[in-house]
């Protein structure tokens, strides 16, 4: 077997096309570089990644509810309740990045009107949004208010004189005419004085709506915590970079167009007449497809270590706790995507048709994969259907090692997800690759 | 060498070589000539193994191709009628590559590489990429690719398609050098003058069927050694024109084709005074007149009623 020969062949090839290497490693860096800077380069957070929330205090349940609900459906905020007592350690040591204190008098100076004093603390080095917790802060105190308005609407039935002809009012405007009502009213006649206990009736109840609606004042106060002193965490720091977002869905992304090429090269050599030229040596078409996997396989793990170590050089990229979990990660997403590659390759007919399919292929993965934008964002269907995608859980299994920093034990699902739809699909590429062979439908 | 006996090969409807068969002898160079989409290259893809027979036997080198075939493509050099060329790499990468996939290597490849360099006068340009080759340099170095492992038979599917008339001479030449040192070649072609120049013997191949073979000499007696007049005459005057030619000695035949009259006989000079009184006396003038000796040319013309460029 001369499968080595094969792969470098397809090396040398590879390299010496300058449009390849652009579109492998430059576009994406280029790309990583202009959305992290947009999205608040190394140090921002107003992107994409959660962000670590502490909550302290006491607050009725419904109230309770509805603030962390709230604070999770902004998609920014990985929210937990504490204590007091340990959250400025949090704070401190960079575990959170903020945490918002609710008085303890909460509940006596929202029902005596008072403005309710809410603190929130954050790390030093941290740009915090305190608007966004300060508009759920505000959302939530309406929200309060309205409950009250509900509990003071309910209101008799007969109170307006439209859908009720026999209440007082109803039955005095039921006169012939104008002159009619005011003679009963002049005249102090029963319908009149019904009439006029109604309305004021009703105009007591529009002031205690008022006052129900009345908006609550408060204010949040921003404090520093931690100083100079404050030491922040690997994770901290990781989920801080918004290039240790972009850079790994760029490289993805960018790898499936890879693979995709290496893919129709099939068709490239067979139209060439280089493919016919192989055929008709001691090779077997299989050690063909095997060279062509193995090819794309290590090419991807090149263009991702690549992409990865000058992403740590230009952009202080996050690599992982540990050195060996990123390129098993980056070997087990290239196989992936070189199997799914290699079958879509033996499904079409010319380079043509490939090159226009695969791209479709890979816009479509692309877009429900995670790549562009975060499948915590798409609704559930889509989260479903993310999942049967190899970039889904090569998305995954980067953003753990990069903007979670987590090792081995996180990415363990992707990685096995990973190197089974490597197989499987190899499989189905060679199966596919016999039937065709066997047909005479190769050349 | 080589023995075809009643090859079939058929894609789906279409029979693209029917009932084929013919031998290779050691050491000649044996031409298949036919039209495009004669069945040229399906016939050399069965005989390397790369296409399934529908039925019939080949047998290369003594090994049939349906059981053996990894021994076949071990004997056997093809070039395709493709530049089948990877142009980013140089020209030695190319044949080193080649060299390799037949389990070459160390100072045998290295010598057979720079000899074929030398040979294809490419040992100047060994480091330059391919894809600054002319058609010429890249024609010649898709031989020396086909080459690289010696093999024992060479197939070469028309490999000067598309090129002018000097790098052809040059290519036609060092097919010659090839084979005066012992190698077999198969040679398709639909340039006649090729298959003349270069072919021991030749098989002509039209619509999937083997139409003549056999030497120049042999072939060009199929047809009488005779002389072909064709000239353009009214429709009408054909059948009387034909009955009183036909009554001359040195006719052979006379007969309408394509639309002209034409008269084959011993000798054409002798012939056209004949023709030109019998015109006279009908009162037709001589028109686009054409006098065509026996060669391939004729051959084809009468085993298929077609040329070879129509």
């Amino acid at each position: 077997m001369q499968i080595h020969t094969l792969i470098d062949k397809d090396l040398r090839r590879w390299w010496s096309d300058r449009n390849a290497v652009v579109v492998a490693l430059l576009l994406p860096l280029v790309l990583t570089g202009i959305l992290g800077l947009s999205f608040g380069g190394f140090g921002g957070d107003a992107g994409l990644s959660t962000i670590p929330l502490a909550v302290v205090g006491n607050l009725p349940s419904m109230a309770r509810q509805f603030v962390d609900e709230a604070l999770k459906e902004t998609g920014i905020f990985e929210v937990t309740w504490t204590s007091r007592e340990t959250v400025e350690e949090q704070v401190r040591t960079g575990k959170i990045r903020a945490a918002l204190i609710i008085p303890d008098d909460f509940a006596q100076s929202y029902f005596s009107g008072e403005a309710v004093q809410f603190t929130l603390w954050k790390d030093i080095n941290s740009e915090f949004k305190a608007g966004i917790v300060e508009q759920i802060l505000e959302r939530m105190l309406l929200f309060m208010r309205a409950g009250e308005a509900a509990y003071f609407g309910a209101w008799p039935d007969d109170w307006y004189p439209e859908s009720n002809e026999n209440s007082g009012i109803g039955q005095l405007l039921s006169a012939d005419s104008f002159l009619d009502v005011y003679r009963r009213i002049r005249d102090g006649s029963d319908e009149a004085v019904a009439a006029w206990d109604q309305t004021r009736a009703l105009i007591d109840h529009q002031v205690e709506l008022q006052d129900a609606f009345a908006v609550q004042s408060f204010d949040l106060t921003v404090e520093d915590r931690g100083g100079q002193e404050l030491t922040e965490n690997e994770d901290a720091r990781a989920s801080r970079n918004m290039f240790n977002y972009f850079l790994p869905g760029m490289a993805v992304f960018f790898l499936m167009f890879s693979a995709g090429g290496a893919g129709g090269d099939i068709h490239r050599e067979r139209e060439g007449g280089t493919l016919r030229r192989m055929l008709v040596s001691p090779l077997r078409a299989r050690d063909l497809l095997f060279g062509k996997w193995i090819f794309t396989t290590v090419n991807g793990l090149l263009q991702l270590i690549i992409l990865f170590a000058v992403g740590k050089l230009i952009y202080g990229l996050n690599l992982g706790p540990d050195l060996l979990v990123l390129p098993i990660q980056a070997l087990v997403t290239s196989a992936a995507l070189a199997s799914v590659f290699l079958v879509l390759a033996m499904l079409t007919r010319t380079e043509k048709q490939m090159g226009q399919i695969s791209t479709g292929v890979i816009l479509f993965m692309a877009i429900i994969g995670g790549n562009f934008v975060p499948t915590d964002f798409m609704p559930g269907f889509l989260r479903l259907a993310a999942k049967f995608t190899p970039n889904y859980w090569a998305n995954q299994g980067f953003s753990s090692i990069v903007s979670q920093n987590e090792g081995l034990g996180a990415v363990g699902t992707s990685v096995m997800v990973l190197a089974g739809i490597s197989a499987a699909f190899l499989a189905l590429a060679v199966l596919l690759l016999h039937i065709r062979e066997r047909k005479g439908d190769l050349l | 060498m080589i023995t075809v006996t009643d090859l079939v090969k058929s894609y789906g409807t279409v029979t693209a070589v029917d009932g084929v068969s013919f031998y290779m002898n050691e050491g000649e160079v044996f031409g298949l000539l036919g039209p495009n989409g004669a069945g040229k290259t399906t016939t050399i893809s069965v005989l390397s193994s790369l296409l399934p027979i529908d039925s019939g036997s080949v047998t290369v080198c003594g090994h049939d191709v349906r059981r053996e075939p990894v021994q076949v493509r071990r004997r056997i050099g093809v070039v395709p009628q493709e530049l089948a060329l990877y142009e980013e790499l140089n020209a030695e990468q190319n044949l080193r590559f080649w060299g390799r996939l037949y389990g070459m290597g160390g100072k045998d490849l290295s010598r057979r590489v720079g000899q074929l360099l030398e040979v294809s006068e490419l040992a100047e340009h060994a480091r330059r990429p391919v894809k600054g080759f002319s058609g010429g340099m890249k024609r010649r170095l898709n031989i020396m690719i086909g080459l690289v492992h010696q093999p024992e038979v060479l197939f070469l599917d028309e490999p000067t398609v598309g090129i002018d008339a000097q790098a052809r001479s040059r290519i036609l030449e060092l097919i010659r050098q090839m084979n005066a040192e012992g190698l077999t070649v198969l040679y398709t072609t639909h340039y006649l003058e090729e298959a003349e120049q270069l072919c021991d013997r030749i098989a002509v191949i039209d619509q999937g069927r083997l139409v003549a073979m056999g030497d120049k000499e042999e072939l060009i007696a199929q047809i009488g050694e005779a002389d072909l007049l064709r000239c353009h005459v009214p429709a009408a005057e054909l059948p009387a024109l034909a009955q009183v030619l036909s009554e001359h000695d040195d006719v052979a035949e006379v007969g309408e084709r394509r639309g002209k009259l034409q008269i084959e006989c011993r000798d054409g000079a002798d012939m056209l005074p004949v023709l030109q009184q019998t015109l006279d006396g009908r009162g037709l003038a001589l028109d686009q007149l054409e006098i065509i000796r026996p060669n391939l040319e004729t051959l084809y013309l009468k085993v298929t009623g077609r040329t070879l460029r129509e």
